[in-house]
């Protein structure tokens, strides 16, 4: 478990320095916003991979999960944006034993959760090369539910995230969009595999965005 | 300029980006616990650990949390003093610390508990959510009693004779250094010995302080007249019973520590073996220099001979006279007389389960026989299904009189079987349930102490018998038709807890296995139960559960089951689950209930208690204590 932690940390923390490390040698003021844009907004769809912090989680659904978001950025002022959307993640898995095993039971599991995130994202342009950095909350609906049988919980909490990635634009309106988000989900609930469960993790996304 | 403000901006992202890695990878194990050491290496004096700040503790991960948490707490807590406290029950306290080795509880009353507590750590018992109130700064070479006081006048006499503390509205603790207290104090006052080691009754439920005066009326489900039960309580007999008490008072005095009471002792002894039940004397020392006997008589069960139901009582008496003359008819010849009738009809019985007739004595030194019984069989690991103890069961202030059940409230469900059977087999007799574990002056109490279901059967709670404690407490004041029922009733549930050998066979070899299945926010359990098949010819099985155990019991099966095993599904796994097994014969004829097994009773775990397996939630707490001591 620890161990898991630190790796995620470790690679968390090379993928904030690789982006530093554009915006610090590689980066350069572009032209992007000196002229006006239509609508200060984007649009963005993007899929990619969460990576779940807890390990109960792991245990029960895997530990790569496929997930779609969709998202909205209003710009404030030069560098500053508002970023919101909605993301979704759905996932199949499999209860598990906890304690003394005396017979195969197994039942199925589904895990839905919807994101809305919340946050403030510092972008600064180089070329065709958008880095940004942000972070914000996220107001998380969530459901689990076993497929044998009448059991399902679903809560709602909010969460927190840091966001970072960087946009290539391929043509004035159109980029080409690429983030990691690291983000902290405590429920405060759980069962008897976990205590306290926390939806968060790390999630690795492509997509395209466009602007007004 | 635009290059300037882009190297700014470029510094300021640096800084906020170091920032967040800052916060994002907190400062290392080492580097704090270096802080926390210096800072504790700093003082010299012993503080109390509440004046630390133990919050900067918490930052660290949990395996050093665990290692700097005990270091902290080792420091401060070094004293060989340990401290007689009183704390209070609160439902939202967490009741882990209780577990603590440093905690001993040793008495529960209604609303609080008693306990040793290692000098300087009953600062966590206030981070845990739990008030409290020193009673005494050292335990040390001192024998402490609860004390019934139902009036401040009783408390100032009792300042009188050593320390007071009043702990609950009438019940004070008493001591005089190492003195027996029965020995300084008026025969009046009723009194407990605190045992010195920690019980086992208290559980999570105990945080409430649970008391009910009202009657409930609980028939287990499959309640029938069983015409055994109803062949017993009519062979109950007034003359036999006056005929005890007069034998009993006849000895003149049978206050422990004469050898007047001895030959009462040897009394009993000689009834039991006359009416051709196993006996045994069961040798005790009490008050540093005195020995007594309690006797024991047994039939034992045909099937399940480890089961145990137990009706006693105390044969010793008191008085203000009490070397001479204690006739104790009252208190308690009557309760004993009622335990010698109960072996005489049980005698010519089978039953299912093992009945053991028990009289105690030194109870009026502070329970000490009962105590040491209940302390040994917990020892012995002897499953004791039910206790009933009978104490003064003669005097009438009033008519009708009421008998009074007492329990504690893990024994409630005891008190309501009481009542149910009662109401069965002598529908004269009036019941008055009272659930108050503060009521802890007699031979129940040690048994509530290890974990027992126990109650009292007595004629009034307070006592309205004038003559109690005094040489007047003669045959001739009491009413024994109202003994008559009482003893009655007593017998009825008791024969009805042992069971009756019926036809066909109590099912045997019933085991319960569970194993929790679980998803990130769902739990449940399934059971797996087995057993084996009967000797006689039955058609199948059915299967009962309860989440109250030994009451309540409901059928799980429509139609008798065929196989020999039974999985239940999808269970609470917060909840204990109890279950019992019964067979059916062709005729439709069930069984008596075979033995009662949790849920999780033959679960191989590592963890055990005195040699039983314990219930999930105190394997939850031995983990709970684990994380607060990696040692245990």
């Amino acid at each position: 478990m620890n161990k898991m932690k630190i790796m995620t940390r470790n690679i968390s923390l090379r993928i904030s320095v690789c982006i530093f490390l554009v915006l610090l040698f590689f980066g350069r003021p572009s032209n992007l916003f000196s002229e006006p844009l239509k609508l200060p907004v984007s649009i963005s769809f993007s899929f990619g991979y969460f990576q779940p912090k807890e390990k109960a989680f792991k245990d029960l659904y895997g530990n790569n999960k496929f997930q779609l978001s969709f998202s909205l950025r209003y710009v404030l002022m030069k560098n500053v944006s508002i970023y919101s959307g909605l993301r979704y993640l759905a996932c199949n898995g499999e209860t598990k034993i906890v304690g003394p095993e005396f017979q195969e039971e197994k039942y199925d599991l589904k895990f839905t959760m919807y994101s809305i995130p919340l946050a403030l994202i510092y972008s600064h342009s180089f070329k065709n090369i958008n880095p940004f950095l942000g972070g914000g909350i996220s107001y998380n609906i969530y459901r689990e539910k076993w497929d044998q049988l009448a059991i399902s919980f679903e809560d709602k909490n909010l969460g927190l995230f840091l966001i970072a990635g960087a946009e290539y634009f391929i043509s004035k309106r159109f980029s080409l969009l690429g983030r990691a988000q690291f983000s902290s989900i405590p429920t405060k609930q759980g069962s008897e595999l976990d205590e306290n469960v926390n939806l968060g993790g790390t999630e690795y996304s492509l997509g395209l965005s466009f602007y007004f | 300029m635009k290059h300037k403000r882009h190297k700014l901006f470029m510094l300021l992202s640096i800084l906020v980006f170091l920032f967040f890695i800052h916060g994002l990878f907190p400062c290392s194990d080492e580097t704090e616990l270096t802080k926390i050491y210096k800072k504790s290496d700093s003082k010299t004096e012993i503080r109390s650990p509440i004046k630390r700040p133990l919050v900067s503790v918490e930052t660290l991960s949990p395996r050093r949390e665990l290692f700097s948490k005990s270091k902290i707490k080792n420091r401060f807590t070094r004293s060989d003093r340990t401290e007689l406290i009183k704390i209070y029950k609160q439902r939202d306290a967490s009741i882990d610390i209780l577990y603590s080795p440093e905690v001993k509880i040793v008495q529960e009353l209604r609303t609080c508990f008693i306990a040793h507590v290692k000098s300087g750590f009953s600062s966590n018992l206030s981070q845990a959510g739990f008030e409290f109130e020193h009673l005494d700064d050292d335990i040390k070479d001192k024998k402490y009693y609860l004390v019934y006081c139902p009036s401040s006048k009783e408390l100032e006499t009792l300042k009188y004779y050593g320390e007071v503390k009043l702990i609950e509205e009438n019940s004070a603790l008493f001591w005089s250094d190492n003195k027996e207290a029965r020995e300084i104090l008026p025969a009046r006052f009723q009194i407990k010995r605190l045992p010195g080691d920690a019980i086992r009754s208290f559980k999570e439920r105990s945080l409430v302080s649970a008391e009910s005066f009202h009657p409930t009326i609980t028939f287990p489900s499959r309640f029938v007249i069983n015409p055994v039960i109803s062949g017993i309580v009519n062979q109950v007999s007034k003359q036999n019973l006056t005929d005890y008490i007069q034998s009993l008072q006849d000895f003149q005095t049978r206050y422990a520590s004469t050898s007047s009471c001895e030959l009462a002792g040897d009394y009993i002894y000689d009834f039991f073996i006359q009416q051709g039940i196993d006996v045994e004397y069961d040798s005790f020392s009490f008050a540093s220099s005195y020995s007594s006997n309690n006797i024991v008589g047994t039939v034992e069960g045909q099937v399940y001979p480890s089961q145990i139901v137990v009706i006693c009582a105390h044969y010793d008496s008191d008085s203000d006279q009490p070397q001479t003359l204690a006739p104790g008819a009252d208190d308690n010849a009557s309760g004993t007389a009622a335990v010698m009738e109960a072996a005489r009809i049980f005698a010519n019985q089978s039953f299912d389960f093992t009945v053991k007739f028990i009289c105690f004595s030194a109870e009026e030194w502070g329970l000490y026989g009962s105590e040491h019984y209940a302390l040994e069989a917990r020892q012995r690991g002897e499953d004791i299904i039910a206790v009933i103890n009978l104490d003064m069961i003669a005097y009438t202030d009033s008519i009708p009189e009421d008998l009074d059940i007492i329990s504690n409230p893990a024994s409630e469900w005891l008190a309501d079987r009481f009542f149910s059977t009662s109401i069965t087999y002598t529908p004269l007799l009036n019941i008055f349930k009272m659930v108050n574990a503060s009521v802890t002056y007699s031979d129940h109490s040690p048994f509530w102490d290890r974990g027992y279901s126990a109650i009292l059967g007595i004629e009034d709670i307070p006592l309205s018998n004038p003559h109690y404690h005094t040489t007047n407490d003669t045959i001739d004041t009491l009413n024994l038709d109202f003994t008559t029922e009482v003893v009655k009733a007593s017998l009825a549930i008791a024969a009805d807890l042992a069971q009756p050998i019926s036809t066909p066979q109590t099912p045997t070899g019933l085991t319960s296995r569970s194993q929790i299945i679980s998803s990130l926010f769902s739990s449940i359990k399934t059971a797996f139960l087995n057993w084996d098949s009967n000797q006689d010819p039955v058609i199948g099985y059915n299967i009962y559960r309860t989440t109250t155990s030994h009451s309540d019991y409901q059928k799980l099966n429509s139609s008798p089951l065929v196989q020999t095993y039974y999985m239940d599904q999808n269970l609470d796994t917060e909840t204990p689950h109890y279950y019992v097994l019964t067979a059916v014969d062709s005729l439709g004829n069930e069984s008596n209930f075979s033995k009662e097994v949790a849920d999780d009773e033959g679960n191989e775990n590592t963890f055990t208690i005195e040699g039983r397996v314990p219930s999930r939630y105190v394997v939850r707490t031995i983990l709970a204590i684990r994380k607060i001591n990696p040692w245990i």
